[in-house]
């Protein structure tokens, strides 16, 4: 899973710098976001704490943090709807300030808390949104071939107020996709959607990037940065803490894996920091993790010691590492409260 | 322009399928009309100046359609679509603000107009006679719509919420219509109450439609005009800095 989608992203750069061939920099084609010591402040909270970071043109970057990290600020600052207190900001080389009507001809944005006028039908919503562009939309003879992907074919004539809360973000998604745009932001996509639903979104998003777009996505779910994206920048009060694809930061923890177990029993914590090869032992009342490199040797021994000590290990499983422990190794706590 | 074309067509369709909005400017206007003349009849009556009552009524009325249109839809649109983020899903596509507000009055304007042509329609059983002249009455309601529909952008602009803004608009709607002698002729009311409705906006729109209506010219009407005029800029001023798209 670590290899692959790291590939993707070079072969799309080729192929959009050769489209932006004659703008002169080739370095700035490649970028298609860069964001250089953002702050943002309200009143006295500082939201964003001077971050910097690329977005590469063609990779799904994902911006992982817990509620109130400050994610939406950032991506709404990139997009232009909220002005920053300071830093530089450049999609496809404009300023969003500046130059934001420029830019949004180009990009596509999906808002984390969206609505829609209540009466309005599908595929009146999506010639509505594609007369906002100057170019004509790819997908204005065939709305279906745009909508299909998304499992809203058969809602073309259905009333926004009638969809389901999935058939409206996928809604919404391709709304954002109806000017094909260059970049796709959304934030906080598969919030409320059910694990399915969550997983079909996802390849749906897999599929965006192998077209040759970007795709900038705000997430707390650690699983969804860890399957989605091809790098992620975990963020918490404003900064950025690390930066990386998710096998790398993951590989970045030592590859630990953790086994995991209850025991009602006593014990004494000593017995398992005393196997060889764990590095670190962890309780949470009767739940027990030991931390280790070399899994199955620990798992031998501690089967060992139970039967000797006439324990019984209960819901014995090992975990791999994940970004949620990256996360807890970088903050000390966990993603989810 | 095709974006404000596109969005001036969705709003229309969305006015149509509001039924509230339908109701009131279609059905329930014209209702109370039928109501008012088999109360009143339409002989000419001492309280409206020996003018046939049909012939007040109407305008009064169209009136009431404006100021409806105004601060109901105007108003309460606003604000529920920046309640619910629409204006904010606008703001991250190339459409500019303006065509927003823009098509907003059109079809509002449109919808007001026809609900006008229904009224007189309606009234022409029960006698209506019309005295002034087209170019005087489109004047006269293009005047008195815009300086309305920058009055319901006031509203639409100062209120956070779209309940709160309700509840404003409730009242200043029935306070405007009893109080302006759009409803109920202003010689019906005590003095004192008189001298409020001077005060009252929608007094100088019911005046100036009347005397469109009536044929007195809009030149009689300089006094409505200047008013409603003041009143225009001052609404449209304050709205503008006002103004939040979230």
């Amino acid at each position: 899973m670590g290899r692959a989608p790291r590939l993707r992203p070079q072969l799309a750069h080729r192929e959009i710098s050769a489209i932006m061939e004659g703008t002169g920099n080739q370095e700035a084609a490649m970028k298609a976001i860069s964001v250089e010591g953002l702050i943002k402040n309200y009143s006295s909270v500082r939201a964003v704490d001077r971050i910097d970071f690329d977005v590469g043109a063609g990779e799904i970057f994902g911006m992982l943090g817990p509620n109130g990290a400050g994610k939406t600020t950032t991506i709404e600052c990139i997009e232009g709807l909220r002005n920053p207190d300071g830093g530089t900001i450049r999609v496809l080389g404009l300023d969003p300030q500046r130059e934001g009507y420029e830019l949004r001809e180009r990009i596509g944005v999906q808002l984390q808390a969206t609505a829609l006028y209540e009466r309005i039908r599908v595929r009146e919503a999506l010639k509505l949104f594609a007369s906002f562009y100057r170019a004509r939309s790819p997908w204005a003879d065939d709305w279906e071939k745009l909508i299909e992907p998304l499992g809203l074919a058969d809602k073309m004539s259905s009333y926004y107020h009638t969809l389901s809360g999935g058939q409206k973000q996928r809604l919404h998604i391709a709304l954002a996709l109806v000017h094909d745009p260059e970049i796709l932001f959304l934030d906080e996509l598969t919030t409320g959607l059910d694990p399915q639903a969550r997983r079909a979104m996802w390849q749906l998003i897999k599929e965006i990037r192998d077209r040759g777009k970007t795709v900038f996505l705000t997430t707390h779910y650690m699983e969804e940065a860890e399957q989605l994206c091809d790098r992620v920048a975990i963020l918490d009060h404003g900064r950025i803490l690390a930066l990386d694809s998710p096998a790398d930061l993951i590989a970045s923890l030592g590859g630990e894996n953790r086994i995991l177990f209850t025991l009602e029993d006593p014990y004494d914590v000593d017995c398992f920091q005393e196997i060889p090869h764990v590095s670190r032992v962890e309780r949470i009342d009767s739940q027990v993790a030991l931390y280790s490199s070399q899994s199955s040797k620990v798992l031998l021994e501690l089967i060992k010691r139970a039967d000797v000590s006439g324990w019984s290990l209960h819901d014995l499983h090992v975990q791999r590492a994940t970004l949620e422990d990256v996360f807890l190794t970088l903050t000390g706590r966990a993603l989810r409260e | 322009m095709r974006g404000f074309l596109q969005l001036t067509w969705a709003e229309t369709k969305l006015f149509i399928r509001e039924w509230q909005a339908v109701f009131f400017t279609f059905i329930f206007l014209p209702m109370l009309l039928i109501l008012f003349q088999a109360i009143f009849r339409n002989d000419p009556s001492v309280v409206f100046g020996n003018v046939a009552t049909v012939d007040e009524m109407v305008p009064g009325f169209i009136a009431i359609g404006i100021a409806s249109n105004a601060i109901y839809i105007i108003g309460g649109v606003l604000s529920s679509y920046r309640e619910r983020g629409i204006l904010r899903r606008f703001r991250v596509t190339p459409l500019r603000p303006g065509a927003v507000l823009a098509s907003q009055v059109l079809v509002v304007y449109a919808m007001t107009m026809i609900s006008a042509l229904l009224l007189m329609l309606i009234a022409r059983p029960f006698g209506l006679k019309i005295a002034g002249d087209p170019y005087s009455m489109v004047g006269a309601f293009t005047l008195g719509a815009l300086s309305f529909f920058s009055f319901g952008f006031l509203i639409g602009s100062l209120f956070k919420t779209a309940r709160i803004t309700y509840s404003v608009n409730t009242t200043v709607f029935f306070s405007m219509i009893f109080l302006s002698g759009a409803a109920i002729p202003l010689d019906l009311l005590t003095p004192f109450m008189r001298h409020i409705a001077q005060f009252i906006p929608l007094t100088y729109v019911v005046n100036l439609l009347r005397d469109a209506w009536l044929g007195r010219g809009l030149g009689a009407s300089w006094p409505n005009i200047l008013v409603l005029t003041v009143f225009f800029a001052i609404c449209a001023f304050v709205s503008s800095k006002a103004f939040r798209w979230e």
